[in-house]
């Protein structure tokens, strides 16, 4: 056991569960791939870039950039989506891949094709030791911010009726309806949750990784082949995949470096043989 | 389209139909010899036609831009976009990046467009491609490759002759030849880092040459892939090999990635990081912010190189663009210098004499001074070794800290 590898194994498998979990609670609630998820987390990332250089506040950008994006969600799941439910999830899966080619052209075109990266807080710049090796401040910082967003998120689903309403719309969305409730705003709701959850690990990983035009479109490939990994719509399925998934890469980047991604799509690929649903999948 | 220098002609002598006599010959297959019999008859142009072959879009169009920017400010903003007594005039078509485009492209700028210079491009892939085909047009053109100069080319031009001319830098220029330096000034052991794709192990492969033969120890080395966007997980093995220097291949966004991620874990305090021009460059250092601070890199130009000739350079450069010059504006700068300088030589534009004049063409380069090799047809230039060095507003720089004079390579 390295320490540093699963402390690392650890961060990453967090950051990759903000994003999937985005992913899940769209697909469970809504029956939509969204392809487009990995864009969104891609703008949270810039809009964080933008804001930093105007408020110069880590933490503000942290809450700010999540909610503008949630804003433009709103916008996309309104006139782009909604139209279509009920259809095949293919038509969800061709406009939401439209539109992560619109949004990948668009950053382009506002920021351009440079890399840039959120500068580290200063607070949290530097290292802790952590047993017997030096740790970044700032991952264990998104190690543990992740973990109460997720514990947030449980407590959101079983605890509130915001979380009832959206479990029973998911269950029998015509039932809700009877009842009074307004489904597609139900679902409008869910679409700004996941895609401020998505931005949100675009802000914390804006810090840690490069923030680049095709930023989305690499992270929804791994989210998928998590999501495929722990099963469809579980929760508890993609935060167990989640950890396999980091603790792989910290781990086989170490001894086997050309590796570390083939891993992921090698179990992805293995995952699928065995048990088509994935792990927690039904 | 016929140009303006072949229409004429084409009124007098009748074409057999209402093509135009070129598109005619080219037609039949017989461009090449033909065409300079017809058309070009080298001295007779009144005008000099130079044919861009660059990425404009993808992820190379900054480059692409920079190149024709460097180019053009020579040309046109100093020269007033005459040589000799001649106007120049440009075709530029976009390759993307794509090898096959590229070779489309040079094509037809030499059967269709009848150009004088063929420069570019950025891609080594794309002038690879390309260096084939430009062979069969040798009388009627002449390549400024002012960008890709990988080993191969050179090698390629040792092996058939041709005439091309590389402007840019070789891997053994910026990765062989520094090892000796590295060994001398940052350290006797070290690790090796590097993406794993045809440039980032050539230039390693290079480094390693070099500082073994300067006597220095190679611990050990992790190849990690291109394109990686969170390199922490490779950085314990290099730390655990424990040697004084580590050396690395990457560009643009990953070297981004990698510097402050080596910095982050609080590596630069236990080794020193050094690497070829790309891992810490003008396009890289605003985003690396402080963790490029002390890392050394190799590099034929720097932004804040003092010579006179730079000063002039920049400030020519910052009125025509209103922005600071790259390397890849240098090396098209260059390129048009040497243009320039041959065609006012031979009084022409015949292609085998002003490829004679450029063989060891000596130039007063913003890089600094350098001779065309007659041989390789590569610049013998000096190579800067740089430190990241922080301004006084916090941002960081690359200064010059010693300079390796006239590097050739050795084959």
């Amino acid at each position: 056991m390295s320490v540093q590898a699963t402390l690392l194994g650890l961060q990453i498998a967090m950051a990759y569960f903000l994003i999937v979990a985005g992913l899940v609670i769209i697909y469970g609630m809504m029956d939509v791939i969204n392809v487009a998820h990995g864009s969104l987390y891609m703008l949270g990332a810039y809009i964080g870039l933008t804001l930093y250089d105007v408020v110069g506040n880590f933490f503000v950008i942290l809450v700010v950039a999540p909610l503008l994006v949630g804003i433009i969600a709103a916008g996309l799941e309104t006139l782009t989506i909604r139209p279509l439910y009920g259809r095949h999830p293919l038509y969800h899966i061709l406009l939401t891949l439209g539109l992560a080619l619109i949004i990948e052209e668009v950053v382009k075109i506002v920021w351009g094709v440079d890399t840039h990266r959120i500068p580290t807080p200063e607070v949290l710049s530097g290292q802790i030791v952590v047993g017997s090796v030096n740790f970044p401040r700032y991952r264990l910082f998104v190690i543990g911010i992740s973990l109460l967003v997720a514990v947030a998120m449980y407590l959101v689903f079983t605890r509130t009726k915001f979380g009832i309403i959206m479990r029973a719309s998911s269950s029998d969305a015509e039932m809700v309806d009877a009842l009074g409730m307004d489904v597609s705003k139900v679902y409008t709701a869910v679409f700004v949750a996941g895609s401020m959850l998505a931005a949100f690990a675009g802000v914390l990983m804006g810090v840690t990784n490069a923030v680049t035009p095709t930023m989305g479109i690499d992270i929804i490939i791994i989210a998928f082949a998590i999501l495929v990994i722990g099963g469809a719509g579980s929760l508890l399925g993609v935060v167990i995949s989640s950890l396999i998934v980091g603790m792989l890469v910290a781990y086989v980047s170490l001894f086997a470096p050309a590796m570390s991604e083939l891993i992921i799509y090698l179990l992805m690929a293995a995952v699928l043989i065995v048990k088509p649903s994935g792990l927690l999948g039904e | 389209m016929p140009t303006d220098e072949c229409s004429r002609p084409s009124t007098t002598v009748s074409a057999p139909n209402t093509t135009s006599r070129r598109a005619f010959v080219s037609a039949a297959g017989a461009g090449a010899t033909l065409g300079l019999a017809g058309c070009l008859g080298g001295d007779e142009d009144d005008t000099i036609k130079v044919g861009f072959v660059f990425a404009t879009s993808g992820p190379y169009s900054l480059l692409g831009e920079s190149h024709i920017n460097g180019f053009q400010l020579r040309i046109d903003e100093e020269l007033g976009g005459e040589l000799d007594g001649r106007e120049v005039e440009y075709v530029q078509r976009d390759t993307g990046g794509d090898p096959e485009t590229g070779v489309t492209i040079a094509e037809e700028f030499i059967q269709s467009e009848d150009v004088d210079f063929l420069v570019g491009p950025v891609s080594g892939a794309v002038a690879f491609a390309m260096e084939p085909i430009v062979g069969q047009y040798e009388d009627e053109v002449v390549w400024l490759s002012t960008n890709s100069a990988n080993n191969d080319l050179s090698y390629a031009r040792g092996e058939y002759q041709t005439r091309n001319m590389f402007l840019g830098y070789q891997a053994w220029q910026l990765a062989a030849a520094t090892g000796e330096w590295v060994y001398d000034n940052l350290g006797e052991t070290a690790a090796l880092s590097y993406a794993d794709y045809a440039a980032g192990i050539e230039y390693t492969e290079d480094f390693q040459d070099g500082y073994e033969e300067a006597g220095g120890e190679v611990l050990g080395d992790v190849a990690m892939p291109l394109g990686e966007d969170d390199y922490s997980p490779y950085l314990s093995t290099i730390e655990d090999t424990d040697a004084e220097v580590v050396w690395s291949f990457f560009a643009g966004a990953d070297a981004v990635n990698y510097i402050r991620d080596f910095h982050e874990f609080g590596l630069d305090e236990e080794m020193t990081q050094a690497g070829a021009a790309f891992l810490l460059s003008a396009d890289t250092l605003e985003a690396q912010g402080e963790a490029a601070e002390g890392k050394y890199s190799s590099s034929i130009y720097t932004l804040d190189y003092e010579s006179e000739t730079n000063d002039e350079f920049k400030s020519s450069y910052e009125s025509a663009y209103d922005t600071d010059p790259n390397i890849y504006a240098v090396l098209s700068y260059d390129g048009a210098q040497m243009m320039e300088t041959a065609v006012e030589e031979t009084g022409g534009v015949n292609p085998p004499e002003l490829i004679e004049a450029m063989e060891g063409m000596e130039l007063d380069s913003p890089r600094g001074p350098f001779e065309m090799d007659p041989d390789l047809h590569v610049p013998v230039h000096d190579v800067h070794m740089r430190e990241v060095q922080m301004d006084d507003d916090g941002e960081p720089y690359n200064e010059v800290v010693d300079t390796i004079e006239s590097v050739r390579p050795p084959w």
